[in-house]
């Protein structure tokens, strides 16, 4: 998926501009590493190329198409082909891994293709956990979860904001390892040099919610 | 996608049950407030309806001065009421069906009926029957009658049955206004609370609603199993609110029972009820369904 961001302007409620006139273009299977300090916009960011955040002015361009904000329909569509990975993993708590891991198959309206499930839970090492609920995992395991639902997803673009925040160094590796062999778009914000360096193909840095350097 | 609705829906309403209960609990006494609110008016028409479907005056001449009266009195009547001729009918009666009727007048001043001789004391009586007028009307002419009528110097009395009517219907028309704002409020109240318990029902799947748009799930898979919960919890809960109402139904007719006949609501007016509150939910749940999906989720 190729993403282009023209004069993207973010204001929530307040003074606070969260992103200002953004211009960025992300080539289709490029990998794209998004640094900088907390609160400098990065989240916001990733809310607007997901389609979960509303611009308040500037345009998208999916794939040569201007992103229309407007209809919850032309939006839907775009976030089946977005996997967004979340600091907080946004997992649903009373349920277990493999039905949290499950739900983008109903978006995607295939129910039935569970192998892709297994596929993803066997390649993430977490097969042991399927039938735990949600609330009795680690921070890690809940990562490992977060990450597992989005491949599941078989996503044109994944967005990851700090996907290996929580997890040791060796299963840090082993999730980055996946994700470069991911054979799309992909967008992560890290603060791991050594993640950076090793899988890095283009480090953009935002401050105070303008590009500072790319 | 009709089972998966299915099943967000069943867990829904099992995953917490203390949850659920609650939820109906609360549908039942908001919708108690609107049912018992409808059986007071259902009663109070039905009081009437029933008390005055038989309604008419009997008024009652000077023996000596009757035959010349009659004509200017029967005019009199239908100048008084403002009625056309067709909806009050003047006809007279034999003596044996004013005693039947002066029984039931409670006021009847002129007549001891213990020792009358009814032959002799009712020469002539002016029987006013009223058709197709509303009940309220029947009473209220009814009482302008009997007050204006009495003046008359050749009419003996007039007669006219439940006279405690005539009070009832009066405070009701002085109040009126007062009852409609009372009765106005109350369904005011009952859809400020079924508003109120939806959007509390709701903030508790905002998560799970948050991540089906996350996820790009469309908008009639994710509405679709609130609006069945929404549904389903008002649906108990309403039955709940109807059945509380015919226990205190039936207490208030073993204890009330002789004085006032009251009646409960019949089949279709259960049904009409029903489809009510679970119309407002249906609309309410579309409605706030479509706010939170529309709203920006990622908060600053």
């Amino acid at each position: 998926m190729q993403i282009e961001l023209k004069h993207i302007y973010k204001t929530f409620a307040g003074p606070t501009k969260a992103l200002v006139d953004i211009n960025l273009k992300i080539k289709n299977k490029e990998k794209v590493f998004i640094s900088g300090q907390s609160g400098a916009g990065k989240t916001t960011l990733f809310g607007v190329i997901a389609g979960l955040l509303i611009p308040t002015s500037g345009q998208v361009v999916v794939n040569d198409n201007e992103l229309d904000f407007e209809t919850y329909r032309s939006l839907s569509a775009h976030r089946r082909k977005v996997g967004v990975i979340f600091q907080d993993f946004k997992l649903l708590s009373d349920r277990t891994v493999y039905e949290n891991i499950t739900l983008p198959l109903y978006a995607m309206g295939q129910p039935e293709n569970l192998n892709e499930v297994e596929y993803v839970l066997d390649s993430l090492k977490i097969n042991h956990l399927r039938d735990k609920p949600i609330q009795t995992l680690s921070g890690g395991q809940k990562q490992q979860v977060a990450i597992a639902r989005t491949l599941v997803q078989k996503p044109d673009l994944i967005i990851a904001d700090e996907p290996t925040g929580n997890l040791d160094q060796k299963t840090s590796f082993l999730v980055m390892d996946i994700f470069s062999e991911f054979n799309n778009t992909l967008i992560i914000a890290s603060h791991n040099e050594e993640i950076i360096k090793k899988y890095s193909q283009r480090t953009i840095i935002v401050q105070e919610g303008k590009i500072f350097n790319d | 996608m009709i089972k998966f609705m299915y099943s967000e829906f069943s867990r829904n309403i099992s995953a917490y049950p203390w949850r659920s209960i609650s939820f109906i609990l609360s549908f039942s006494c908001t919708y108690f407030i609107l049912i018992f609110s409808s059986f007071g008016i259902k009663n109070l028409f039905y009081f009437f309806e029933n008390a005055t479907s038989k309604y008419e005056v009997l008024v009652i001449l000077n023996p000596n001065t009757a035959e010349i009266e009659m004509d200017k009195i029967k005019s009199e009547i239908l100048k008084i009421s403002n009625q056309k001729d067709k909806k009050i009918v003047l006809e007279n009666l034999n003596s044996k069906e004013v005693y039947k009727f002066m029984l039931d007048d409670d006021n009847s001043k002129s007549i001891d009926l213990s020792t009358a001789d009814i032959e002799t004391y009712v020469p002539k009586v002016i029987k006013v029957n009223f058709n197709s007028i509303s009940s309220f009307k029947k009473i209220l002419l009814a009482s302008k009658i009997k007050n204006e009528i009495l003046q008359k110097k050749n009419v003996s009395d007039v007669a006219i049955p439940y006279p405690y009517l005539h009070r009832v219907a009066e405070l009701y028309l002085e109040n009126r206004f007062g009852l409609f704002l009372l009765m106005s409020t109350l369904y005011f109240s009952v859809f400020i609370l079924l508003y109120l318990l939806l959007t509390l029902s709701l903030k508790e799947h905002k998560q799970k609603i948050n991540l089906f748009r996350i996820l790009g799930y469309k908008k009639n898979i994710i509405r679709w199993p609130l609006i069945l919960e929404g549904t389903f919890l008002s649906l108990a809960g309403f039955i709940f609110a109807m059945s509380a109402m015919y226990t205190v139904y039936l207490q208030l007719n073993e204890n009330y029972g002789a004085q006032v006949n009251l009646k409960f609501f019949s089949i279709f007016e259960f049904f009409m009820h029903l489809i009510l509150c679970v119309s407002i939910v249906f609309f309410l749940t579309t409605l706030l369904t479509q706010k939170i999906i529309s709203d920006d989720f990622i908060e600053n």
